[in-house]
């Protein structure tokens, strides 16, 4: 696979993509206001596989350390990957709209301590970077996982092969593979038959020509 | 990387190198420090109070839409930092001190619409087209107070006539339509206490 860096013909906001991505072939970037808040250090800070895009006000959004995965052929539609450490998505995943996948953990109430300095800490920064202000724990999203609308993924949680994550549904527990969960606080309400096979994405891709 | 500064917020002036045409509206009082990204968060804000807007020191604003009407105010305490929140303001909107408000939330003071069937006809007629959105039915708005500490998740929901006591924290996703006591944590739709 080639990286490739030179993906905007246009782009309605001035600033060039960060240096430190990995994009495959045919992987779409819709404006480089997706990357306005992407502080990662890493190298790479990001790697896109072939055939996936990133469209519209999608945005992935991280601190220094933070290292972010996308699978091939997976759609990020306007939802929001936010990192401190890491977010890992297989390939063929669909994440809609307002979706919000996060490697933050919810805070106790009793930590308001270390949310305090934080807080008061950035007020020094122009830009205006949050300091991690909650802890972080990678999330590791399958392959063939559909995230509905403004669903959001906290932090730790790993989602199976194939799980449906309905719109508006909160996951803080891992998720099964081919499993659809929904609902705040959230509940798998059935399994899908497991008929994504090898065979069955080798037929897809041939569809297309691409293989 | 990319690391840009974001702007000190300058009422009545554009803020340098904003996409978003045009003058930051002149009724807002910034406390020292205060930052924010564009003026296009102040697109829907079309309160005629001498002071729409009053924020301390050092509070940030990223991509958060402002959207207050008429004679309401919204206050924001120093300290705080606010991502791209939705504010949807027609009374007041209180938030303290050092208050954490993530992305995709969204403050609603009011019901947007009458709730009785026969005042929604009317509502929908005055909104239209062909009606006169000066002349529409009541709607009940409360105003939402937001105490120090407090944490707010990524896509929740607040409504009309909260208290958010010091502390809590609002999990992602939470809808919260009670009061929340100090120093406890609330999840789900409806919220409830958790932690």
């Amino acid at each position: 696979m080639t990286w490739r860096n030179d993906h905007l013909a246009y782009d309605w906001f001035p600033r060039p993509l960060p240096e430190n991505i990995r994009l495959g072939p045919n992987v779409y970037i819709e404006t480089s206001y997706i990357f306005a808040a992407f502080y990662s250090a890493m190298q790479p800070g990001l790697e896109m596989e072939e055939g996936s895009g990133a469209y519209a006000l999608t945005c992935i959004a991280t601190g220094p350390q933070a290292a972010i995965k996308v699978g091939a052929y997976t759609c990020l539609n306007g939802g929001s990957l936010i990192a401190d450490d890491a977010i890992d998505i297989g390939a063929h995943c669909l994440l809609a709209w307002g979706s919000v996948v996060t490697d933050s953990i919810t805070p106790r109430p009793g930590e308001v301590a270390r949310r305090r300095r934080a807080l008061m800490d950035v007020a020094n920064d122009p830009s205006r970077r949050l300091p991690s202000i909650v802890d972080a724990k990678p999330v590791h999203i399958a392959d063939n996982v559909w995230v509905g609308f403004d669903a959001v993924i906290t932090g730790g949680v790993s989602i199976g092969r194939g799980a449906v994550i309905g719109c508006k549904a909160v996951i803080t527990e891992n998720i099964p593979q081919y499993a659809v969960a929904v609902g705040n606080p959230c509940r798998i309400v059935r399994y899908l038959e497991p008929d994504d096979g090898e065979d069955v994405r080798m037929a897809a891709l041939g569809e297309f020509g691409l293989v | 990387m990319i690391v840009e500064p974001l702007p000190l917020l300058t009422p009545g002036k554009a803020l340098e190198g904003d996409l978003y045409p045009g003058p930051l509206p002149q009724n807002i009082v910034a406390g020292e420090n205060t930052r924010i990204d564009s003026g296009a968060c102040f697109r829907y804000f079309r309160t005629k109070a001498p002071v729409g807007l009053r924020t301390g020191v050092n509070v940030t604003l990223w991509r958060t839409s402002f959207a207050v009407e008429e004679s309401a105010i919204v206050e924001i305490g120093d300290d705080s930092w606010i991502a791209n929140a939705s504010l949807a303001c027609s009374v007041r909107i209180v938030i303290g001190k050092r208050v954490f408000i993530a992305g995709g939330v969204t403050i609603a003071d009011s019901d947007f619409h009458p709730l009785t069937p026969g005042a929604r006809l009317l509502d929908s007629v005055a909104v239209s087209p062909g009606g006169d959105r000066s002349r529409r039915p009541l709607i009940e708005a409360r105003p939402i107070e937001i105490e120090d500490d407090v944490w707010i998740g990524y896509n929740a929901t607040i409504l009309k006539g909260v208290r958010i006591s010091a502390g809590a924290v609002i999990a992602p996703g939470a809808v919260v339509t009670a009061n929340v006591p100090a120093g406890r944590t609330v999840a789900g739709n409806p919220a409830r206490i958790v932690d």
